[in-house]
């Protein structure tokens, strides 16, 4: 079962976007700010981020070019969630690392198909 | 002497007279004279015929008897001295010998020859009589010869008239000056009076005078005609004072005037003044009010998105669990709950586009794409619009259509739109979309034609069509739905990329929107006033090519105290392409080579004053020239001394031109090994920096895209990457990550050209990653060409490797070590 752990902070999406993603088979670790998603990164070694960029205290972009930086956590995919439907946020969320992006409010279906992409092959849901 | 021009008027015409009289009375005179001389020299002949014919018979007689008779046998004396008219006789034989002559004795005559008395001229009181003598039977006897004289009396009542005459021609002069003085006045003093007047009038400037009319006649007419001009001169004089009055006060009139509005213009200049600044208060307020109202709608887009998201999220959650547990109530009401949430959506989405494109921030994003497979992806968004009023979609794209550059996203989103759009109003008709190419104008353009066959609009309605919230009725919007936004991004989209929306109507019958989008869309960078965005250059056309003429090859710095062989160098290198400095001295060649960084110094080290050779070891210690390579200029053929101190070349003086060439060429040469990369996927800005570098004289990789780049990178190491990041496959991030993380790559400079109006955190990202962040089309070729330039010297410095471009030849580098 793949680990997915989802920065976010707003609560609603935090929880909606969770319990989707828990539903079709994946494991959810949540973080609400950056600082924790960090921690969480570090200590759960999750297979996939899905990383909200307007985040407090650390935001998304700098939270990725962290995670990014150290060898540890390197490897893991980051998808950002950017609530700017802006190619600008794209260019920026991709400067820091991050190898895709999905634009809020979240298609499910894209996103699924993007997680899906990204998550080592043995990672799989079910698998 | 008639025609003297300088005798007055007056005299010639006395003269005249007076000379026409003279002539006229001496003719008369003449003629009277000659006349009376003639009858007095007939009567003469006359008178004394008769006596001539008596001494012819007398004579006749006596020749008859004796022909040769003598004087004595001839007496004339004797037969003529009663007759006092005749002075001489003379009897000549038949051979004109005098065979007896008289003369009267006193009278003064002479006897000339009978020839003589045929021919003897006229006289005007002698008369000649000659006679000649014949016998019987017709034979010649002999010639009488007499001359006769009028008498004295006679003589005298010839000459008496004479006399009379002299008087009557002086009283006829007398009469002449008497007539001509009378015609003087007639005919000169008018016209004397009429030149004084015209005089006065000339010297006066006096037109009132006039010339008094006498008489009648040409000259009265000529004087009338004199005073009819002078009225009209005095005329045109008035109305030309008058005239010249009336300029003279339109002249004080408009210096008055001149005043008035210099004064006004000085008001003015301060009221523009005073204007021009409450206006641009008032523009920076609107424009402020407009940045504000953007950037609130821009937040207020965002805040709205965040619960929107939330909505959206549960009720497709909410629809997920009402199917797993087959609720269909509460599934149809779930789906209207989406269904208003996603229209919720998009109008939160049209308003933030709408909100940058007023406030000048809706960039693009240009890059090529296959035509087609862009339309094929629309469909399936499209089909449900399509479906819901049971229309039929046809879509008509070539194959083989090609590609176009321009910014997808917003295709995709105009096409939506006039599919959805097209759908909305027809029902159970059909809608189609057919693209095509128009290569008529002087841009190629893409055309996409979207028909319906709905229900149309009027004029007017499409007059209204591509407004701000407009719909073509009021009532539509209730009947059809829609934000009323979507066609007026979709324009503002189309005229973003230099294309445009036009519609085509008729009310029942359907409408055709035609987009027409050009095929390579030229950047535009974002205006934050949202003033009219200009076209930025075309890649193709800047930075500006350079001119034409030899390659670039290298900059080269002349150090020499000789101006002579700096101008010769100068132009000899100079024509070759080489970019030429020259120094007189040390000081100067550390400030040029500042300027220019050069890739080869020339030394004289024949130099006056300073010694080259010492120049040398002094410029060599410089940190700007210390790995320069040096080639010196030496009158000794051995260059082991210069060499030795740090010299790459020599060349002995008189420079041979061609040997220098070689020499720098060498060098030139040396340079292949260290390329730069340019990784950039649009073809003709690739070329265009390709050319650009290879003309300075740097050979270039090209990559077409990020993976070709990196596949590059694992055979050469080039000493620049000038790197695009919006590339297919993998874009400049990507490749700015790989070579950051390479133990070897990451040396290498890296000139980031973007067409992206960066944040400022992706720049900061971007200038901590690489070595320079250009904006295409804001640079200039100068620009590129020193940060390549300085970008080169970073890489050697991070590597410790020597000047690239003219390595140190290993044979120096052996000596030094």
């Amino acid at each position: 079962m793949a680990k997915i752990l989802l920065v976010e902070d707003n609560e609603m999406n935090r929880d909606m976007l969770g319990r989707r993603l828990e539903k079709r088979g994946y494991q959810i670790a949540i973080a609400a700010d950056g600082p924790t998603g960090l921690a969480l990164a570090r200590s759960g070694k999750p297979d996939l981020i899905l990383m909200d960029m307007s985040l407090p205290g650390i935001d998304g972009w700098e939270a990725s070019r962290q995670l990014k930086a150290d060898p540890a956590t390197a490897g893991i995919p980051i998808i950002a969630l950017t609530a700017h439907a802006m190619a600008e946020d794209r260019e920026k969320a991709l400067a820091a690392g991050c190898n895709e992006y999905e634009t809020k409010p979240v298609e499910l279906t894209s996103l699924l198909a993007k997680i899906e992409t990204l998550l080592p092959k043995s990672g799989k849901p079910g698998a | 002497m008639l025609t003297s021009s300088g005798m007055p008027l007056r005299w010639r015409l006395t003269l005249l007279i007076t000379l026409v009289c003279t002539l006229t009375l001496g003719a008369a005179f003449a003629g009277y004279y000659v006349m009376e001389v003639r009858r007095l020299h007939d009567d003469v002949a006359k008178t004394s015929d008769d006596i001539a014919n008596q001494v012819a018979v007398n004579v006749t007689g006596i020749l008859e008897k004796n022909p040769a008779a003598t004087e004595e046998e001839l007496p004339l004396r004797i037969w003529l001295t009663s007759n006092e008219t005749i002075i001489t006789a003379v009897v000549y034989s038949p051979t004109n010998k005098v065979l007896s002559k008289w003369v009267r004795p006193g009278s003064g005559g002479a006897i000339g020859s009978v020839r003589a008395a045929y021919v003897s001229t006229f006289s005007t009181d002698e008369a000649v009589i000659p006679k000649r003598l014949t016998g019987p039977g017709g034979r010649r006897l002999g010639t009488l010869v007499l001359t006769a004289q009028a008498s004295p009396e006679a003589r005298q009542s010839l000459l008496e008239p004479l006399q009379a005459m002299g008087g009557l021609f002086l009283l006829a002069m007398l009469g002449g000056l008497v007539v001509s003085r009378f015609l003087q006045r007639g005919i000169s003093e008018p016209i004397t009076k009429l030149a004084g007047i015209a005089r006065r009038v000339a010297t006066d400037g006096d037109y009132s005078a006039r010339a008094e009319v006498r008489g009648g006649g040409e000259t009265a007419v000529l004087v009338e005609a004199f005073n009819s001009m002078l009225t009209t001169i005095q005329q045109r004089d008035a109305e030309l004072v008058v005239a010249k009055n009336n300029a003279e006060k339109a002249r004080e009139r408009l210096a008055e005037i001149n005043a008035m509005l210099e004064e006004a213009n000085r008001t003015l200049e301060a009221k523009v003044a005073e204007r021009t600044v409450e206006l641009h208060k008032a523009m920076t307020a609107a424009r402020d009010a407009n940045q504000a109202k953007s950037s609130f709608l821009a937040k207020m887009s965002h805040e709205l998105r965040t619960p929107m998201n939330a909505i959206i999220g549960y009720a497709e959650m909410l629809i997920e669990d009402a199917t797993d547990r087959g609720d269909n109530g509460a599934i149809a009401d779930l789906r209207k709950i989406l269904s208003a949430a996603r229209h919720l959506l998009g109008l939160i989405n049209d308003v933030l586009d709408l909100s940058k494109i007023e406030a000048g921030k809706m960039d693009l994003y240009l890059e090529s794409f296959d035509v087609c497979t862009l339309v094929h992806d629309v469909i399936p968004t499209a089909q449900p619009l399509i479906d819901r009023n049971k229309n039929q979609l046809k879509v008509d794209c070539p194959e083989n259509f090609g590609t176009m550059r321009a910014d997808a996203t917003k295709l995709r989103q105009i096409l939506l739109n006039l599919l959805s759009n097209a759908s909305k109003f027809t029902e159970e008709g059909v809608v189609s979309l057919e693209v095509s190419r128009d290569q008529a104008g002087p841009r190629e353009m893409v055309v996409m034609l979207v028909r319906d066959s709905g229900i149309g609009m009027t004029p007017e309605q499409m007059g209204r069509l591509f407004q701000v919230f407009s719909q073509a009725d009021k009532s539509t919007s209730a009947k059809f739905g829609g934000t009323g936004l979507g066609l007026a991004i979709s324009r503002q989209f189309a005229r973003l990329m230099g294309g445009d929306i036009t519609v085509a109507s008729k009310m029942g019958e359907g409408s055709v929107f035609t987009v027409r989008i050009p095929a390579e869309v030229a950047p535009v960078k974002a205006t934050p006033e949202g003033e009219t965005t200009p076209p930025m250059p075309v890649p193709e056309k800047a930075p500006a090519p350079a001119p034409a003429g030899p390659p670039r090859r290298g900059r080269v710095l002349v150090i020499d105290a000789d101006d002579a062989v700096n101008t010769m160098l100068q132009d000899l290198l100079g024509r070759e392409g080489y970019t030429v400095n020259v120094a007189r001295n040390g000081e100067e060649a550390v400030a040029r080579a500042r300027e220019m960084s050069p890739h080869v110094v020339i030394l004289d080290t024949l130099m006056p004053g300073a010694e080259g050779g010492n120049l040398l070891s002094q410029l060599k210690i410089h940190p700007l020239l210390a790995n320069l390579p040096f080639v010196l200029l030496t009158m000794d053929n051995h260059a082991t001394g210069g060499v030795a101190i740090g010299a790459a070349d020599y060349m002995s003086k008189p420079i041979d031109g061609g040997r220098l060439l070689a020499i720098l060429a060498k060098y030139s040469a040396a340079r292949s090994e260290n390329a730069i990369m340019v990784v950039e996927d649009d073809a003709p800005t690739r070329n265009m920096i390709v050319r650009l570098l290879e003309r300075e004289g740097w050979p270039a990789l090209q990559a077409e895209n990020g993976r070709a780049a990196l596949g590059l990178l694992e055979r050469n190491t080039p000493s620049v990457v000038l790197l695009d990041l919006l590339m297919p496959e993998l874009d400049g991030f990507a490749v700015l990550r790989a070579m950051r993380a390479h133990a070897v790559w990451r040396d290498i400079p890296v000139v980031v050209l973007t067409s992206l109006d960066l944040t400022a955190e992706v720049r900061g990202f971007l200038e901590k990653q690489a070595e320079r962040v250009l904006q295409k089309g804001s640079y200039s070729r100068d620009e590129l060409l020193r940060e390549v330039r300085d970008s080169v010297e970073e890489f050697m410095r991070r590597t410790g490797r020597s000047n690239p471009p003219f390595p140190r030849p290993s044979a120096v580098a052996s000596i030094l070590s």
